[in-house]
């Protein structure tokens, strides 16, 4: 071993710098194979292993010197990069919104796509569950009445194990005392808590002998309903509750955070008849599962549409133009991670990163080509072109993480705002795998798209600004030899022309915004009180459908619950019906029937409702023209309709309605036609919603209360109606504890629910317009700050040789103008051929062009105001100093 | 014409270095040689982890240059690195020596230098 020990040489070279190891390595050699020849090979050995170790120390302090003056040197550029936030807060400012909107916007729709496409799943092997879904391609919807098909897989599949299926209803929780509530619970298989792998903390899970017909009532109960129910006792198991109208003995708990399906707290047995049932009879129900050990989605799914091939040979009319498709469990993801998939998911992020980027990097530029005499200084100092272009990356990787921070401070707040905003607009909490605010991983990928985006800012700049130009500035004496060139003049082209573009639809949303919150302060929803109306029905296998009993006791509840309420003081009204003013729509087509002889006429939108007794009254919507609904209307197979002033301003050219017939138009064109309805009355026009602005068709249809699904109270009131709401409560109690009173809440706040979504829409866009404005603005000042700053001594010489002031603006600003008439012409021409391709009202969108220039050019003009008062206080002795 | 270098001060052991790294000359100066001949010439034992961190304190300071020579079979066929000094490494040399001499000067008896 002449040559040295050989860990020694394998120490020396991992702590050696790089591109010194072999010198290092060959004095230890050199000094060994000497020691070699005058020692023993043990003491050589020895020697060289002190060397060795003192030459290691000596390595790693030479190592940390290297990284002290690296790290300095960085701080260094940290601190200037910090120091240009604050001398160029116009810059910052516009610049970091930019950025900060840009990455927020791409954490937010990375974060979304994530859990729409494939969301993780906080169980053992989450991504195993699965599950099945039937689309209905005629009706544009998913086909839920399953359980026919259920029962079929749950036999015959293969691909999926543990099949299961729930449906969520509501019930009423009670303890034999006044804390009875309305609750939600999960009817669900027993197989769920096989699929699910996790145990109960307490009792037992629910088992298949459960799920029979006539097998004792049960109930599994979640962590927080036994922490604040049973206070967290042990001898919880085995106690009853009143579920519904069936005593219910709780059989287990299950640990903290568990919610499968969605959200859910309490699971009782789903039982179905033994007798099945008829393909697509029966409840609304889910289907889900667990892939069999090696099998695939796209297995699955093949599977799946295999046996529904194999129901629709048995049964055409209900499933032959069915689909199922077999789903991440939660998500949408139909197979393996797809392209598709990835270019949902990235592709719109770092398009509204470019954007931005290219906005952002015009100020950036030109803030850099007023400082091209301190590169060029720096450049002669010896610093290399790679050292100033880090210089210039590093100041504007600052300013993209301080966006970065706030950027992802203001998505964090909105997606827990928007999330919560929603499940309570759906009267429900959160489904158990989505955790409220940004993952770390969402943190991440937005500290990648920072990196990227100061990439773009500071990097492209920076070769610009480091490239054969310096050679020119460390020759010249003064001004400024940067220009704005050909690509950084049309990206402020194609800003101006964005900006432009957005201008319209941003005045048009906030106008209807602004129209609609209007419309709905003449409407008084502060005095009325909405109710979802159910009834719980006794534990038991699912309805076919065909129960009379159900409809008979609904009918007799809420008519009693109607008169009780009508009879307290302080009701002025009460009605029900599927919806209330302000709760949407529910358009449907349909066919007008033409005079005698003439064809029908189509309608595209009819906007429909069920109403019951007392429901113009009560929203004061006097019948203008033959009568209003009596009882017979309400009956089953009544075929009569009214309608409102506007079904007839529009489709009768104003004669009266009475009488004449409408029909709707089946989804399916093969299916036979529609039965059709007779218009018995007309009303006074009424609002449903905002966006029908008094002047939409409405066909009113008649129901008793118990055959409305949903069935929604309406109660106005002459105080508070939020006060209304325990009494309400008590009252029900008081006739039926199975009596259900949901989503309890004045018309006012339901109303400002629907509005919401539009009015951040508008909001948004506003903002997201008036950046591009002042992106726009901050662009042009810094391209004719540039200008004036090069061209100094060509101003200060016209001057001396007596141009008049007009004269040396128009020569200056002359660009200006050309590129902001550019950017308003581009972003004009994409608008008009949007508006010939959309068919939209070409004179209003003159209207709107005309407006949109006008703001666009008065913005560019108002950009130039600082540089033009510059340009006029050059004196021709600034141009000799220069010189 | 360019400015004449200004001498840097110096470490004891630096000097050491840059004096031996001359005495060699710039195709023989190299990590162990530095070591040996500061060894040979001034009895002391000296740790070739020091002179490896001297010169690349010294060539920081920009008063050496290094290279790398030929591949040697005596170091497994490694090439050495070899070390120029500078300029302003002679100078500051220069000026470091001459202020030893002058402060010698005087004392020459009390220390037990005869010259």
């Amino acid at each position: 071993m002449t040559s040295g020990p050989r860990w020694a040489k394998a120490l020396l070279r991992a702590l050696a710098p790089p591109g010194e190891a072999d010198d290092v390595l060959g004095d230890v050699e050199e000094v060994h194979r000497y020691r070699a020849r005058r020692h023993r090979p043990l003491v050589a050995t020895a020697l060289t292993a002190i060397e060795t170790f003192d030459m290691a120390a000596a390595l790693l302090r030479a190592r940390s010197v290297r990284l002290r003056t690296k790290g300095q040197s960085m701080m260094r550029d940290y601190k200037l990069g910090v120091r240009m936030l604050v001398k160029y807060p116009g810059l910052s400012i516009a610049g970091g919104l930019a950025l900060a909107i840009a990455i927020g916007i791409g954490a937010v729709w990375y974060d979304a796509m994530r859990d729409v496409f494939r969301p993780a799943l906080p169980l053992p092997d989450g991504d195993r569950l699965v599950e099945v879904e039937m689309r209905d391609p005629v009706a544009s919807q998913d086909e839920r009445r399953l359980l026919h098909d259920f029962l079929a897989w749950r036999r015959d599949a293969r691909t999926i194990e543990d099949l299961g299926a729930y449906r969520t209803v509501q019930r009423t929780l009670g303890f034999g005392d006044a804390r009875a509530e309305p609750v939600t619970v999960a009817e669900i298989t027993a197989s769920a808590f096989h699929v699910t792998r996790v145990p109960p903390i307490m009792g037992r899970p629910l088992v298949d002998a459960d799920e029979q017909p006539g097998a004792p009532a049960v109930v599994v109960i979640g962590y927080h309903t036994w922490r604040q129910r049973f206070g967290g006792r042990e001898d919880a198991i085995g106690r009853t509750v009143q579920l519904g109208r069936t005593e219910t003995t709780v059989v287990g708990v299950m640990p903290e955070g568990f919610a499968f399906p969605i959200n859910h707290q309490l699971w009782v047995p789903l039982q179905l008849q033994p007798s099945g049932y008829a393909p697509l009879e029966g409840a609304a129900i889910r289907v889900f599962g667990r892939l069999a050990a090696g099998a695939t989605q796209a297995q699955a799914n093949a599977e799946f549409s295999a046996l529904v091939k194999r129901t629709a040979a048995v049964s055409p009319r209900t499933h032959e133009h069915l689909l199922p498709r077999v789903l991440a469990y939660g998500g949408e993801s139909p197979g393996d991670r797809s392209v598709f998939e990835l270019v949902v998911k990235h592709v719109p992020v770092l398009l509204i990163l470019l954007i931005a980027c290219a906005n952002v990097g015009t100020l950036v530029y030109a803030r850099t080509a007023t400082r091209d005499a301190e590169i060029a200084m720096r450049y002669a100092l010896g610093a290399s072109r790679g050292r100033i272009v880090f210089q210039l990356f590093v100041e504007a990787l600052v300013l993209a993480l301080v966006a970065a921070v706030v950027g992802l401070a203001a998505a964090d707040w909105a997606v827990k705002w928007a999330m919560s905003a929603f499940y309570s607009g759906q009267s429900a909490t959160l489904p158990f795998w989505h955790d409220p605010g940004l993952k770390l991983t969402t943190v991440i990928y937005a500290g990648a798209l920072t990196v990227t985006g100061a990439a773009i800012l500071g990097v492209l700049p920076a070769i610009k600004a480091t490239g054969s130009q310096m050679q020119g500035q460390l020759r010249n004496t003064g001004g400024s030899t940067l220009r704005f060139g050909a690509v950084w003049t049309t990206v402020m082209i194609a800003q101006v022309a964005l900006t432009v573009i957005c201008i319209p639809p941003a005045m048009g949303i906030a106008h209807e915004a602004w129209r609609d919150r209007v419309i709905r302060g003449r409407f008084p929803a502060e005095e009325y009180l909405a109710v979802r109306l159910d009834l719980d029905l006794d534990a038991g296998p699912i309805a076919t459908g065909r129960e009379p009993a159900i409809a008979q006791r609904k009918e007799e509840l809420f008519a009693e619950l109607s008169r009780r309420i009508a009879q307290e003081p302080g009701v002025e009204a009460v009605t029900v019906a599927d919806r209330l003013p302000g709760m949407g729509p529910a358009v449907r087509s349909a066919e007008v029937e033409g005079s005698p002889g003439a064809a029908s006429d189509f309608i595209a939108t009819l906007w429909t409702a069920t109403v019951g007794p007392g429901f113009f009254e009560a929203f004061e919507r006097p019948v203008v023209s033959g009568r209003g609904f009596h009882e017979g209307d309400r009956a089953a197979g009544a075929r009569t309709v009214v309608v409102n002033e506007a079904f007839a301003r529009l489709h009768m050219n104003g004669a009266s309605p009475v009488g004449r017939q409408v029909r709707y138009v089946a989804p399916d064109p093969e299916a036979p036609k529609l039965p059709w309805f007779e218009i018995v009355g007309m009303v006074r026009d009424i609002g449903m919603t905002p966006t029908d602005r008094g002047e939409a068709p409405y066909v009113f249809h008649a129901a008793s209360p118990s055959t409305l699904n949903p069935a929604v109270m309406g109660v106005r009131v002459s105080g508070d109606p939020s006060a209304m709401a325990p009494r309400l409560r008590a009252i029900a109690a008081a006739i039926d504890p199975g009596l259900r009173l949901d989503e309890m809440r004045s018309l006012d706040e339901l109303a400002w629910r629907v509005d919401l979504p539009g009015v951040v829409v508008a909001g948004t866009l506003t903002g997201v317009v008036c950046l591009g404005l002042f992106l726009s603005a901050a662009g042009i000042f810094s391209l004719m700050s540039v200008s004036v700053a090069r061209r100094t001594r060509e101003i200060g010489l016209r001057s001396a040789l007596g141009a008049t002031p007009a004269r040396l603006l128009a020569g200056i600003f002359s660009r200006a103008i050309v590129l902001v008439g550019s950017g308003v012409a581009a972003g004009n021409l994409v608008l008009l051929l949007f508006v010939i391709l959309s068919d939209l009202d070409l004179e209003i969108v003159a209207n709107a062009l005309v407006a949109t220039s006008a703001i666009m050019m008065t913005v560019g003009l108002l950009a130039c105001i600082e540089p033009a008062r510059r340009a006029l206080r050059i004196q021709p002795t600034d141009a000799l100093k220069e010189a | 014409m360019a400015d004449k270098p200004r001498p840097q001060s110096l470490a004891e052991f630096e000097l050491l270095v840059l004096l031996a790294a001359l005495s060699l000359g710039p195709d023989e100066a190299y990590t162990v040689s530095i070591a040996d001949h500061i060894e040979e010439k001034t009895g002391r034992s000296v740790r070739r982890a020091n002179v490896y961190t001297t010169l690349q304190r010294l060539e920081a300071k920009r008063l050496v240059t290094t290279r790398l020579g030929d591949p040697r079979p005596e170091r497994g066929g490694k090439p050495r690195r070899l070390v120029t000094v500078l300029p302003v490494g002679v100078v500051s040399v220069r000026a470091t020596t001459r202020a030893i001499r002058a402060m010698v000067v005087g004392v020459g008896n009390v220390i037990g230098e005869t010259k």
